[in-house]
């Protein structure tokens, strides 16, 4: 996950991702003299480079002394204030993405109201009797309505995603972020209808695919469906 | 042109058929774009990048089935469809595919 974070980062993607990707491809991972003999550039090269990088971190409070790991590679101390930040790391992004999380929702809930005016409707029961009754007046520029997102849950959470899979069951993550997003793809259903004088939306389909990509999952939502004012 | 996901165009009751009519399209954003949204995704929301793609794809899909259409002389298309697939990472298909129809 760090290692997932840190790669993102273009800062360090020259050196420092580079760099630990070949150390965890070395199978002398712990073998501190070993490390750099797979290198391109000299040893000291990498460590200057790596001393230059750790230099950037002196300066923010819990994330400095990392430079001791260059000079005398991997010892007790060094891996339990590599764990502690990792944890320190995470708790702060989880309750920021927890945040961001909770304004969607209020963002959600206040433009669906706003929207309150125009129904959807999947049910392809009375679906006829739209079609065939003229009283049903047909709006808009094509006829056919559509809204999508591409929403992604945030890095922090495929840890307890990860766990939640060991012991089975509901995956409360996943079901926020499905309902998230269709909630959010049915208000730009609305939203591209808002305007034309459609008052229902008959026969809603709607399309979940899920993103293949690295790092934490994207689902993608399209819905749509005919507009017409009743 | 008159596009509906419902077997008819409300109001008009016949039509003749002229058959099935589809477009659909590939895309793929830039590497720019990608970074953007593996940073984006450290936090999780809405990825703006792949947002935009899905609405142009789908557009040009709606183009492409809306030009076949009016090759074969329709002025609606009803019973629309459309479905994604993710073929490979970053890229997303569209297709669009429905009923071309002359009203009468």
């Amino acid at each position: 996950m760090l290692l997932d974070i840190l790669s993102n980062i273009p800062l360090f993607v020259d050196g420092f991702a580079n760099a630990l990707s070949d150390i965890w491809a070395s199978s002398n991972i712990w073998a501190s003299s070993d490390i750099w003999s797979w290198n391109v550039i000299s040893r000291d090269e990498k460590v200057e480079k790596l001393r230059e990088i750790a230099g950037l971190f002196e300066n923010i409070p819990f994330m400095g002394g990392y430079q001791d790991l260059l000079d005398n590679g991997w010892s007790l101390s060094v891996a339990l204030k590599f764990i502690r930040d990792a944890v320190i790391l995470g708790a702060i992004g989880w309750f920021i993405a927890w945040w961001l999380e909770r304004k969607h929702l209020k963002y959600l809930t206040a433009r669906e109201a706003e929207l309150k005016h125009i129904t959807v409707e999947a049910g392809p029961k009375e679906l006829s009797e739209v079609a065939q009754s003229s009283a049903n007046m047909f709006t808009g520029m094509s006829g056919m309505f559509t809204g999508s997102v591409v929403l992604s849950h945030d890095g922090f959470r495929s840890i307890t995603i990860a766990i939640a899979k060991i012991f089975g069951g509901n995956i409360k993550q996943y079901e926020r972020l499905l309902d998230r997003a269709r909630r959010q793809a049915i208000i730009r259903l609305k939203e591209d209808a808002e305007g034309q004088g459609v008052t229902r939306i008959v026969n809603m389909k709607m399309l979940t695919t899920s993103i293949t990509r690295k790092g934490p999952k994207a689902v993608e939502i399209v819905v749509y469906g005919t507009g017409v004012a009743s | 042109m008159i596009i509906t996901n419902i077997e008819n165009v409300p109001g008009r009751e016949s039509y003749e058929n002229l058959g099935m009519v589809m477009g659909s399209t590939v895309l793929s954003k830039h590497v720019g774009r990608d970074i953007a949204a593996g940073l984006k995704s450290i936090f999780g929301g809405e990825l703006k990048g792949y947002s935009e793609l899905l609405v142009e794809g789908r557009a040009s899909a709606i183009e492409r089935m809306t030009d076949e259409a009016k090759a074969l002389g329709a002025d609606a298309i009803v019973n629309v469809r459309l479905t994604t697939s993710s073929i490979t990472q970053g890229a997303s298909e569209l297709l669009a595919y429905g009923t071309a129809v002359k009203l009468k």
